[in-house]
């Protein structure tokens, strides 16, 4: 797996899962926190294989538990929110980028 | 999944034979009550016979999640249990957050309809359309924080509802806690889980939640998120959660204890800070409420709760934030109401003092605490009658004995209109079906001195029609609570139905039009925000009519004597007075105030029930009404 462009700050995390929901229905068009790829664990939030570092987890994220780096792979796209064109497109293409791995 | 938004099944368990059965869900049904409180309580009526014994095994658990739990809508968590309560004998429905109602949907289910008695302590395990009742003698009499544990490392991610020692003996202020933290059934429905010998609830879900328009949804979605992030208050509350709101709520909290100062010295947000270890939310939500304590040197963190239970248990006590800390651990395991339980040991410590109890005086502190939990445990004493309820100690001790204590269906008042004004919170306690809770009336007179236009602006968003919000602010005193109280009982119950959480830091993001929104893009059903509040308005009906079933009705809502008298607090006398503070309330005030409730609800002021044609203007024909009368 890649590196991914978002620093974890797991003492900030309260367990709420937007992370694993904006991603589940991003990429597995329904809320299924067991299907996107951030796990939430005892040491705090981890990205797993499948991840294509979108940063909507990161958007999203409540708590300030998720972070975009700078100047990371989704870093140019962090002042923009999930809505934007861009960005849906981005999304989509990668939802389907995905199916057809599988 | 079946459906979107709502999973469209239904699951029975049934504890004696072991066996389960699922039913789709009646879509024409759940679309006329919406889905959670509205559908349990339609599921209720017709698997809930009247007049049985709370502790029998024909008393069922109606487990119920709207059609936005599961969803990425902020705090979509709320999970609904109906049952006949012990503690007052009242068809209650007990709202809860945390995993719980999540897990169902993501399991695929709306409802779980639990009946019977196990032949030996079980639990009922659901993963997906895995159902399983589990042999659970080892965790009888265990703790609910241990049990909770061990059952979280043997379902790695579930959700579980399970109960204590005190839900096993079937005391009646027994709830049960969702994931260690939520408490679900105030007026017992853990002793109705240990009558049936469940100890838990292990629900897993992997299939998710769908929703008909995903596009759509997750506009309204984004919309929130960046409602949030112009919320002026947003980092106060991420930082403090119900902290946020010290200053406002002192003196309504801790009403007749020590100063503002001493307390916040003792208690408040600086106190907080050196007990906080973490913030804690439910699924999905982004102002969490809920705190991971720390009690300063020591290495163990506590039960995520709201830090504001703390200073709760530590004024009625008299000990401090470290002490009380302690003891709401401890009422936590045994699975115990500790709001009923402090203010049963306050009566009891003030009867002690004035030697009406007839033995030694009860010294305020934490060895009484636990001496009397100890007694409530064994059965024994005045901690085994406290056990039984209010009524029980009526019996024991005589009602003059609890005279100064504020009970309505005999359960205690949560908010006293001599502190705060009379506003919907305080008011509906009176009329509440279930008995007085801390969630069915919120509105914003939670709030002091709302002004007029703030008032009307937000009574709109509460899906209040406007000439009702005419009639409600032309009141002479400015505000009629008892119209008031109508609007905000089926906000409640529309939030309710739908699954989103009440917390006023979450609510206040929601209107009813919003909401008709969420349930349409979730559900591909129509909906608008007059059709979203007639399903809320049939819930509240029908929930109103299970318990006109039990025999309650309009001699039931009674305005409790204590408040016609004054109260010192904090160097102040206060009396009972409107919400804006202008006049001192008579009881021909309050009567005008329920009359303009049934008059505001279309129903009979003289049974305090709808009448067969309301009934049938809002579809629900087919629900007789039952005589009101005494067993």
């Amino acid at each position: 797996m890649a590196d991914i462009g978002i620093r974890v700050n797991a003492e900030q995390c309260t367990g709420c899962r937007v992370c694993q929901l904006i991603c589940s229905i991003t990429y597995q068009e329904r809320f299924s926190p067991d299907e996107a790829y951030i796990r939430l664990e005892e040491s705090g939030p981890r990205y797993v294989e499948g991840c294509v570092d979108c940063g909507l987890c990161a958007d999203h994220c409540p708590a300030g538990a998720l972070e975009r780096e700078e100047g990371a792979n989704g870093g140019e796209q962090g002042a923009q929110s999930h809505s934007t064109e861009e960005q849906e497109t981005k999304s989509h293409r990668s939802a389907v980028d995905r199916r057809n791995e599988t | 999944m079946t459906g979107a938004g709502y999973a469209g099944r239904i699951l029975h368990v049934d504890l004696s034979t072991g066996e389960h059965t699922i039913e789709s869900l009646p879509m024409e049904e759940a679309q006329l009550f919406v889905g959670g409180f509205g559908m349990n309580n339609a599921l209720a009526w017709r698997h809930l016979s009247p007049r049985i014994d709370p502790l029998s095994e024909a008393n069922p658990i109606i487990l119920g999640a709207g059609p936005l739990v599961g969803t990425m809508a902020p705090g979509s968590v709320r999970v609904m249990a109906t049952t006949k309560q012990p503690m007052n004998g009242a068809v209650a429905a007990a709202a809860g957050s945390m995993s719980l109602g999540a897990q169902l949907k993501w399991a695929d289910y709306d409802h779980v309809v639990i009946t019977g008695r196990a032949p030996h302590p079980v639990i009922l395990f659901i993963q997906d359309d895995r159902v399983e009742l589990v042999d659970a003698r080892n965790l009888w009499g265990q703790g609910l924080n241990g049990a909770t544990d061990a059952l979280r490392k043997r379902y790695p991610g579930a959700g579980v509802l399970a109960i204590g020692p005190a839900g096993e003996r079937k005391i009646a202020l027994a709830l049960a806690l969702i994931d260690r933290t939520a408490t679900l059934g105030r007026g017992g429905l853990g002793a109705v889980m240990g009558s049936k010998g469940l100890k838990a609830v292990v629900v897993r879900g992997t299939k998710g939640t769908k929703v008909a328009d995903s596009k759509r949804f997750m506009g309204l979605i984004e919309d929130l998120y960046k409602r949030l992030a112009e919320f002026p208050s947003r980092s106060l509350v991420l930082d403090l959660g119900m902290m946020a709101g010290w200053d406002a709520s002192v003196q309504t909290l801790f009403p007749g204890s020590s100063s503002k100062e001493a307390l916040t010295r003792q208690f408040g947000p600086e106190a907080y800070r050196r007990f906080k270890a973490r913030r804690a939310a439910c699924p999905s939500c982004f102002l969490p409420c809920k705190d991971v304590l720390r009690i300063p040197d020591e290495m163990r963190e506590t039960t995520p709760t709201s830090y504001l239970n703390v200073p709760l248990l530590g004024v009625r006590f008299q000990v401090d934030a470290a002490e009380a800390t302690r003891l709401l651990d401890r009422l936590n395991d045994l699975g115990l109401d500790f709001m009923v339980f402090s203010a049963m040991a306050d009566w009891a410590i003030r009867a002690a003092e004035k030697g009406e109890l007839g033995g030694e005086p009860l010294p305020r502190n934490n060895s009484t605490a636990n001496r009397l939990l100890d007694e409530m445990l064994a059965g024994k004493g005045l901690g085994g009658i406290m056990g039984q309820g209010w009524r029980a100690l009526a019996q024991e001790y005589g009602e003059e004995a609890l005279s100064e204590i504020s009970l309505i269906r005999w359960m205690e008042t949560l908010f006293d209109p001599r502190c705060s004004g009379l506003g919907t919170m305080e008011f509906e306690q009176i009329v509440c079906p279930r008995g007085p809770t801390s969630a069915t009336a919120g509105s914003p007179t939670y709030l002091p001195g709302v002004t007029p236009d703030k008032m009307a602006r937000h009574l709109d968003r509460m899906g209040i029609p406007k000439d009702a919000v005419g009639r409600i602010l032309e009141h002479p005193l400015g505000l009629d609570v008892g119209r008031l109280s109508r609007y905000a009982e089926d906000w409640y119950s529309a939030l309710s139905s739908l699954g989103i959480c009440m917390r006023a830091q979450n609510n206040r993001f929601y209107s009813a039009e919003l909401c008709a929104d969420l349930y349409a893009a979730a559900t591909g059903f129509p909906m608008d925000r007059a059709g979203l509040m007639a399903a809320a308005e049939r819930g509240w009906n029908l929930m109103r009519l299970l318990n006109a079933r039990e025999g309650f009705g309009r001699q039931d809502d009674r305005v409790p004597s204590p408040w016609f008298e004054p109260m010192e607090s904090h160097g102040n006398r206060l009396v009972m007075q409107d919400y804006y503070r202008q006049v001192t309330l008579t009881q021909d005030d309050l009567e005008g105030f329920l009359a303009s409730y049934y008059d505001q609800r279309g129903w009979e002021p003289d049974t305090g029930l709808p009448s067969q044609s309301k009934l049938d203007k809002l579809d629900l024909g087919r629900f007789r009404i039952p005589r009101p009368s005494r067993p």
